[in-house]
């Protein structure tokens, strides 16, 4: 299937888009969903009696209505975010921590689910780190080792570096057994894979809309059952109360809870599109696609003197991440940057530089890398393409 | 700075990499892209009497470290440090790079304003 026709931008820019794990181009249908809301129903949702927050405030419901079909779950589990950064801080502000406490993360993760952990070390929060092995996977043993003693054990589903999917069901498994909260940065696995959060049976689950086809300002926190009751809201205001006096704070019930303030309603709503978009492709195919595109970088690449990062195609996400040196026996990396300025001027996206994760750079060894990653609309002959601007790169750099 | 051009320059400025008898000198890193660029300066009388530098980094780094250090050889230290990130093009006689590549042409400038300072 070919699915350039449905994005806009493909059209309008004629550029190969190899960026998606950062953010993802958006289809026309998300993009109508947006101009809809704005054209049709603006309102605040939640707040008004007449027609059009009545308008708006199904079109909130039902998008989150959406999203907790796609990822299997209740909407009221879901809490709407500006993107999983801002889902993983409110995890960890959700937690209550007291000195001595240990946080178990890997070195592989992005900054957004390291940074939130490393902020509690000033409340006495000990942060600990799972190594991975040569193929770029956790070190399972190690982790079951670590996991003693954790209150929280926060990985990611995928690596936005290497690739790598985390046995998340396992990981949870293992969080169960020693008493720990599992919390999932799924932002990298949500856009590529299906996921059911309750089959995966973990606490947290946090994903970013706009890397799934949705607008930028959007993502969910998805939340165990009962974890609404029980939780502290990060942040409160409108909205989120049932009632209060000035002595006494009755919480609203479910996501609304933690959700103060008008939320990025048109977002909300365009991210209900890309999920309608999403399911219609279906997530399995996603997948499939993906593996093509990956299977077809993996064995254009035998004579180029590249070197990828992670495991095999069946083992990660549809990214590669590499350095390129400029002739086989080489010694010299050519810079990401310079790559990636390359590519551009053969109107090829792609993403240089450590990807906000340095720490897994450092365990690498390498002081940057360029990343090529994929979603539906990209096509083999995008791959092909890519391949040839590689070998013109190592060309002019030899 | 077209490509071809600016690959020229990179091998020239890759193999004039070198350590001089220095009385200054500064390492700056660049910590997103993993750039480093070491200054040696040789300052006689507040004249800059040579100057070199080692340089990991980028072909626009790496080229744009060359042309700044051939380029100061003999000025007054007074003159260099009235260079700004707003001069630097114009200083060197070249096309400004684009806006993303900005930090990657300006890390020897800062490299030498902290070898003077
Ligand atoms: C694995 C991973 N986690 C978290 C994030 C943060 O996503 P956002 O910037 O949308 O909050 C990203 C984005 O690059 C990511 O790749």
């Amino acid at each position: 299937m070919n699915y350039q026709n449905d994005f806009p931008l493909i059209k309008n820019r004629g550029i190969t888009y190899f960026d998606s794990g950062a953010t993802t181009l958006k289809p026309q249908s998300v993009i109508d969903a947006v101009v809809n809301f704005y054209t049709h129903h603006t309102a605040n949702i939640h707040r008004g009696i007449h027609i059009l927050s009545e308008e708006a405030t199904e079109l909130y419901e039902e998008s989150k209505e959406k999203v907790a079909n796609f990822l299997n779950t209740k909407p009221e589990n879901v809490i709407y975010v500006k993107n999983a950064t801002e889902g993983l801080n409110f995890a960890s502000a959700m937690i209550d921590f007291s000195k001595g406490d240990k946080v178990l993360t890997s070195v592989t993760e992005h900054h957004s689910n390291l940074l939130p952990w490393l902020l509690l070390k000033k409340q006495g929060v000990i942060v600990d780190f799972v190594d991975i092995d040569e193929n770029g996977k956790l070190n399972m043993d190690e982790l079951v080792e670590k996991a003693k003693g954790a209150k929280v054990m926060a990985f990611s589903h995928a690596s936005n570096v290497i690739g790598t999917i985390n046995p998340v069901s396992e990981i949870s498994k293992i969080a169960r057994e020693v008493g720990a909260i599992s919390v999932i940065d799924a932002a990298q696995s949500v856009p590529h894979l299906p996921v059911n959060f309750s089959k995966l049976d973990v606490d947290f689950l946090a994903f970013s809309g706009h890397k799934m086809l949705a607008p930028s300002g959007t993502g969910g926190l998805l939340v165990k059952e009962g974890f609404t009751k029980t939780c502290t809201p990060p942040i409160a205001g409108g909205g989120t109360i049932e009632d209060v006096t000035l002595t006494d704070i009755k919480w609203a019930s479910g996501a609304e809870k933690f959700e103060g303030g008008t939320p990025n309603i048109e977002g909300a709503i365009g991210l209900g599109a890309a999920v309608d978009y999403l399911q219609k492709i279906g997530m399995k195919n996603v997948r499939r696609h993906e593996l093509e595109l990956l299977n077809r970088f993996y064995s254009n690449i035998q004579d180029l003197p590249l070197t990828t990062y992670g495991p095999k195609p069946n083992e990660r996400t549809g990214l590669v991440t590499f350095t390129l040196k400029s002739r086989l026996d080489g010694k010299m990396d050519i810079h990401a940057h310079d790559i990636a300025d390359f590519l551009n001027a053969r109107k090829i996206a792609v993403r240089s530089g450590k990807h906000c994760a340095h720490p897994l750079h450092y365990r690498l060894n390498i002081p940057a890398s360029t990343r090529a990653s994929f979603h539906v609309y990209n096509t083999t002959d995008e791959v092909d393409a890519l391949f040839l601007a590689l070998k013109e790169v190592v060309e002019a750099f030899s | 700075m077209n490509l071809d051009k600016l690959l020229i320059i990179h091998k020239k400025a890759l193999a004039s990499q070198k350590v001089i008898k220095h009385n200054k000198t500064h390492i700056t890193k660049n910590l997103s892209c993993g750039d480093e660029v070491k200054i040696y300066l040789n300052i006689q009388d507040d004249v800059i009497k040579d100057a070199s530098y080692q340089i990991t980094g980028c072909s626009i780094s790496t080229s744009f470290t060359y042309l700044l250090v051939e380029k100061i050889k003999g000025l007054r230290v007074e003159d260099v440090k009235k260079i700004t990130k707003e001069s630097f093009f114009d200083f060197l006689g070249v096309e400004p790079v684009s806006s993303g590549r900005i930090k990657c042409a300006l890390i020897a400038l800062i490299a030498v304003r902290y070898a003077l300072s």
